[in-house]
């Protein structure tokens, strides 16, 4: 992850700011009016727009050491950086795959491959995931009577 | 029956109590934990609220909300790691006084003076907040306008960091809320198609991402606390407290007030009136060379801030629908579905139902002391469970909590895209407080800026032709331009210094 300095967030708010605008520059009025769903996004532009100027400025005035971006400290360590990749890649595997495999099952994988990566001790982590899949599955689905996928194949798991 | 009978009644049925019991050990738990903070834990709990009736649903976050405030000092004692960032403040004499043998004294001045302060806060926010309700009846769109302005604007200035920072962090939320077909023009605006983004961004998804999910990122990417100075406190916890409090009334008294009047500033909560508390008992202690050396003083008037903050946030949220931090503006969300929409006529719809929410404050106060008690006592099991093995569960819970607010994995998405924003943002000093606040506020500020606009013709000036709205006007333009008075002030008293 990029830690930035005033300098590029500036220039990212300037940037983002003035997309938004030109985006909301069509967007219709309340008929009859000069006012409508264009009016905030147009002013939030407007505004992020001069306080990316502002940032900017003040970056340039911090001198070169600005122009720099900085890794942050956990990049370098490999197990956080699979760690941070593990929880982003099972949240999109729960997204892409429950539907299709149902909860439990996704549900144990989604939390044993960060505890793997964590350095879970496997039997705890296999043990804890397979439970908290059931307890999950049992207080959201059967208590509170949340529509969690059900899988085709698996219909005992569900 | 009578509307505080009924009020009782709601607070008291064996159901509810149940569910505040349970509430209070899951706040004890969390708290204990370094890494899980209050509004985390707020957001957790939403999903499963919405299977609950109106004053459950609310006594369970109110209740645990108290509760991990004050547990928060656990780990912070025990391990100098403040379980949450309101306990941040006073760790160091915490600590030291647990590194001196005094353990027990400074957990149980955190525990008692959280619980006093708690029940301050309440008692001021049941007073205060009919009160308001009754004057903010004759608010009109403009009074509404400058009061989400001054509510924006502060929780820029007040939030950590750079006021710049701050401001992104504004403009970010604002633009979220602006996602969906609520508009005054009733148009999809930023939808690119997409049939689930008509609705705009559910609030819930987009809180369990910024607060649990990037907490989760977080805790993989630091490292966990040493247990070494964890020890089980066998002394009474509170047989010196009777003491503190008869040497300390006034910093309990001012500790309530100024953390009460904190959180009822938009934006600032728990963590900041820790912090000014703790500095103005320092500024006004005869013992000022003691601070940061193990000395409880410091410790009575934080711990009754932070705690009085917790029921200060209300005040805002409940009258007019503006939260005072970042776990009110979560709780606005549950109030609307519940259908207790907050706002002054919530106190002449529903006033049993209010009222119900200020006894279970006291209620959530009360049995913090039993339980704090026993959880200062099992402090040392409670620390040691393993977090590479919690976070992952917990990510479980987020994605069924985001999932279950409209039943879609598009939920799950929100969550995710959030969860990565707010991991982002932390990481580059940009406060997540004023973008909940203007995802939260966004609405309401559009439609009391366009409404005010029509009225007025487009004349600026309209927006000040009111007396409480042109008084919010002035106050807000005065925060806007607060630093620079300062800026100009300290740099006068510096040529005054310098004159010969």
């Amino acid at each position: 992850m990029i830690k930035l300095s005033d300098l590029h967030l500036g220039v990212l708010t300037a940037l983002l700011s003035a997309a938004l605008l030109f985006y909301s520059w069509n967007f219709a009025s309340i008929p009859g009016q000069a006012y409508g769903a264009g009016t905030l996004p147009r002013l939030l532009g407007y505004a992020g727009i001069l306080l990316g100027c502002i940032m900017i400025l003040q970056g340039l005035a911090g001198g070169r050491e600005q122009w720099r971006a900085h890794m942050a400290e956990w990049v370098r360590s490999p197990r956080s950086v699979a760690g941070v990749v593990s929880i982003v890649g099972v949240i999109v595997f729960y997204i892409l795959f429950s539907a299709v495999l149902g909860f439990v099952p996704t549900a144990v994988i989604v939390m044993l491959i960060p505890m793997l990566i964590l350095r879970v001790n496997p039997l705890l982590a296999i043990a804890v995931a397979v439970v908290m899949a059931f307890v999950v599955r049992y207080a959201f689905g059967q208590l509170l009577l949340v529509p969690l996928p059900r899988s085709p194949f698996l219909p005992i798991l569900g | 029956m009578g509307i505080l009978e009924q009020s009782f009644a709601l607070v008291f049925e064996p159901y509810t109590l149940l569910v505040i019991l349970l509430a209070a050990c899951f706040g004890m738990f969390v708290g204990c934990i370094p890494g899980l903070s209050a509004t985390m834990a707020t957001a957790l709990l939403v999903p499963i609220t919405f299977f609950m009736e109106p004053v459950p649903a609310i006594a369970v976050i109110v209740t645990a909300t108290a509760m991990i405030i004050f547990a928060g000092d656990i780990p912070a004692a025990l391990l100098r790691m403040p379980g949450t960032p309101a306990s941040a403040a006073y760790v160091e004499e915490t600590f030291r006084m647990t590194k001196s043998g005094r353990a027990d004294d400074a957990l149980g001045a955190a525990l008692v003076f959280s619980a006093i302060g708690g029940i301050f806060g309440s008692l001021v926010l049941m007073s205060v907040a009919p009160t308001l309700a009754d004057i903010a009846l004759r608010f009109s769109s403009d009074e509404y306008f400058w009061l989400v302005l001054l509510g924006l604007s502060c929780a820029v200035f007040v939030s950590p960091g750079s006021p710049a920072k701050g401001f992104i962090s504004l403009l970010i939320g604002l633009f979220v809320a602006t996602i969906g077909m609520g508009n005054p023009a009733g148009v999809p605006r930023f939808t690119f198609g997409n049939v689930e983004l008509m609705g705009g961004i559910s609030l819930i998804p987009a809180m369990v991402g910024l607060f649990a999910v990037s907490e989760v990122l977080r805790s993989v990417v630091t490292k966990a606390p040493s247990l070494e100075t964890a020890q089980n406190v066998r002394g009474g916890i509170f047989r010196t407290q009777w003491h503190n409090l008869n040497v300390y009334p006034v910093q309990a008294v001012r500790g309530s007030v100024v953390g009460t009047l904190i959180g009822a500033l938009p934006g600032a909560g728990a963590d900041i009136a820790a912090w000014i508390s703790y500095a103005i008992s320092k500024r006004f202690s005869k013992n000022r060379e003691k601070f940061g050396t193990g000395h409880v003083e410091g410790v009575v008037e934080a711990g009754a801030a932070n705690n009085s903050a917790v029921s200060g946030a209300w005040i805002p949220a409940l009258v007019f629908g503006i939260p005072g931090d970042s776990i009110t503006a979560i709780v606005i969300g549950v109030l609307y579905v519940k259908g207790l929409n907050p706002g002054p006529t919530i106190f002449i719809n529903d006033p049993a139902s209010v009222y119900a929410i200020f006894i279970t404050f006291i209620v959530a106060n009360l049995i913090m002391l039993p339980l704090g008690w026993l959880a200062i006592r099992c402090a040392k099991p409670l620390l040691s469970v393993p977090r590479n093995v919690l976070m992952p569960t917990i990510l479980i819970f987020c994605i069924v909590g985001a999932f279950a607010i409209n039943n879609t994995v598009f939920g799950v998405s929100i969550m995710l895209v959030f969860g990565i924003l707010g991991f982002w943002m932390e990481e580059n000093d940009i406060p997540v407080a004023p973008a909940i606040l203007g995802l939260v506020l966004g609405p309401m500020l559009e439609q009391n800026f366009i409404s005010t606009m029509i009225k007025h013709d487009g004349q600026i000036l309209g927006f000040f032709e009111r007396p409480i709205a042109a008084g919010l006007g002035v106050v807000t333009i005065i925060v806007w331009f607060f630093p620079l008075i300062l800026m100009a002030l300290s740099r006068a008293r510096g040529d005054e210094s310098r004159a010969p």
